[in-house]
């Protein structure tokens, strides 16, 4: 006979290929580290907004411990505070990005190698 | 942060500002804190800022707080703003928790200032902003609005409760954003009653119709009050999700990235990166402005009232996986990121049910 997760497994795999705007208040989570597939097949990905909302910016419980093999080319807002990593992924494409930003972030230099822009780009 | 004001909102609230304001001058030498309480989209805002805005040159430092309960994640911002702008002095930073620096307590005690809450839904904040009664000098003001009146228990001297426009109020404003002007045109006037009938008197509701249906055929207004009757008997939201589903797709989009997680930054923020995606920014916020969707306040940031972008998130999470665009719940992005999996959270009951409907058909 099915069993209920049967019955929903075809629900299961699918749907964050659609997703195209995260804002996530990361105080309000726990501990979570990210593989570097995570966005893998979040290829629609246009708003990135991973913020802390009470200016306590020491506590870093996002992490990336093993960097991030690809990253959204849509992307046109990205805005990470406390970004873990020393330079954003080689991979980080700007073509349609309009803002960066990256409060109290570690980045020492944004990207190896050239980028392309659509030259509206507004902050950094 | 003031929030923007619509002069085609303001009916029958002059009686509501003339109430609020004979409490301020009533009310003993020292801190007098009043509350204003009524439901979502009635005004209380509206009130407040009026009140504010005629009152606060007799005051010596003043503060208008919009949307407490959504900046309470924040609050020491928020409470450093409230000080700093009631003190008037830049360089004050009371970045602890606690009140520490004497320096400030000391010249606030001097001072005859009016705060305004808006939007509270904690007792606790009034204590954590406004210190209660010790904190400022004879006089002093505090106004606080809500839709919750538990907020009140501690400590309010003064409660205010606004009530329902009339029927005549209600067909007034309704008119303004329909037809510019007091009153129906002759031809849409018994449509124009029956539409009112559906917004209960709430102005955000009235506002929103009469704005969905203005330069609308009355055929057109017809299937409107049909649809209307159809939905579940939740007036306000009913209302606004009829005005949603009047925005054509791309309107719909932008509507909904506002909603779920744009609201709050500026315009041309905004504009920028929406363009961006190549929506055509400019003319669909004019539409969501013409439509009383979206107001842009005073410091140029894009403002939504909480019930519409309730509504907006409302819509987005009863979409199924795979046609899901937006994502703003902490636990459902932790879930996401944790699993890299859309989870059964997601689901409405709804889709459940004709999914598993879908399935029995097939093994039976």
């Amino acid at each position: 006979m099915f069993n209920t997760l049967n019955l929903f497994t075809p629900f299961i795999f699918q749907g964050i290929e659609s997703i195209e705007c995260v804002v996530l208040d990361m105080s309000q989570i726990k501990e979570l580290t990210l593989s570097p597939q995570t966005f893998q097949r979040t290829h629609r990905l246009r708003v990135l907004i991973f913020y802390i909302p009470s200016g306590d910016m020491r506590r870093i419980n996002v992490h990336i411990s093993r960097g991030l093999d690809c990253m959204p080319l849509e992307i046109s807002y990205f805005r990470w505070d406390c970004f873990p990593l020393k330079s954003l992924p080689p991979q980080f494409c700007a073509e349609k990005l309009v803002e960066l930003d990256m409060k109290h972030s570690r980045i020492g230099k944004l990207w190896d190698g050239v980028q392309v822009f659509c030259g509206n780009l507004l902050t950094s | 942060m003031i929030p923007h004001v619509q002069k085609k909102g303001l009916v029958g609230i002059s009686r509501h500002i003339a109430h609020v304001e004979s409490m301020l001058c009533s009310g003993s030498a020292d801190v007098h804190i009043i509350g204003i309480w009524g439901m979502g989209g009635i005004g209380k805002t509206t009130i407040a800022d009026a009140v504010f805005t005629k009152v606060s040159y007799q005051y010596e430092g003043c503060y208008f707080a919009a949307n407490v309960r959504e900046r309470w994640g924040n609050r020491i911002k928020l409470r450093n703003e409230v000080l700093v702008d009631v003190l008037g002095d830049q360089s004050i930073n009371i970045s602890t928790p606690t009140m520490s620096s004497a320096f400030a307590v000391e010249r606030l005690k001097c001072k005859k200032v009016l705060v305004v809450l808006d939007d509270v839904s904690l007792s606790e904040q009034i204590e954590y902003l406004v210190g209660g009664r010790d904190w400022f000098g004879p006089g002093s003001r505090i106004i606080v609005t809500t839709r919750n009146k538990e907020v009140f228990n501690s400590g309010v001297d003064e409660v205010y409760q606004v009530t329902v426009l009339d029927s005549h109020e209600a067909l007034k404003l309704f008119s303004l954003n329909a037809f510019q002007q007091d009153s129906p045109l002759i031809e849409y006037q018994h449509l124009s009653e029956r539409a009112v009938g559906y917004a209960k008197g709430i102005p955000l509701a009235l506002k929103v119709l009469g704005s969905h249906l203005r330069s609308k055929r009355p055929k057109e207004w017809e299937s409107a009050l049909e649809k209307l009757k159809k939905y579940p008997k939740d007036e306000i939201y009913d209302v606004l999700r009829l005005s949603y589903e009047g925005l054509d797709p791309e309107e719909q989009e932008i509507f909904l990235d506002i909603a779920c997680c744009l609201k709050g930054q500026t315009k041309s923020q905004i504009t920028s990166i929406l363009d961006a995606c190549d929506f055509s920014t400019e003319i669909g916020m004019r539409s969501l402005e013409d439509k009383s969707l979206v107001t842009v306040s005073k410091n140029n940031t894009v403002q939504m009232h909480d019930l519409i972008q309730e509504m907006g998130r409302f819509v987005e999470s009863e979409k199924k996986p795979g046609e899901r665009k937006r994502l703003w719940d902490p636990k459902e992005i932790y879930d996401v990121f944790k699993h890299n999996r859309v989870g059964f959270k997601f689901l409405s009951l709804h889709h459940i049910s004709k999914y598993v409907q879908r399935i029995s058909k097939l093994i039976c």
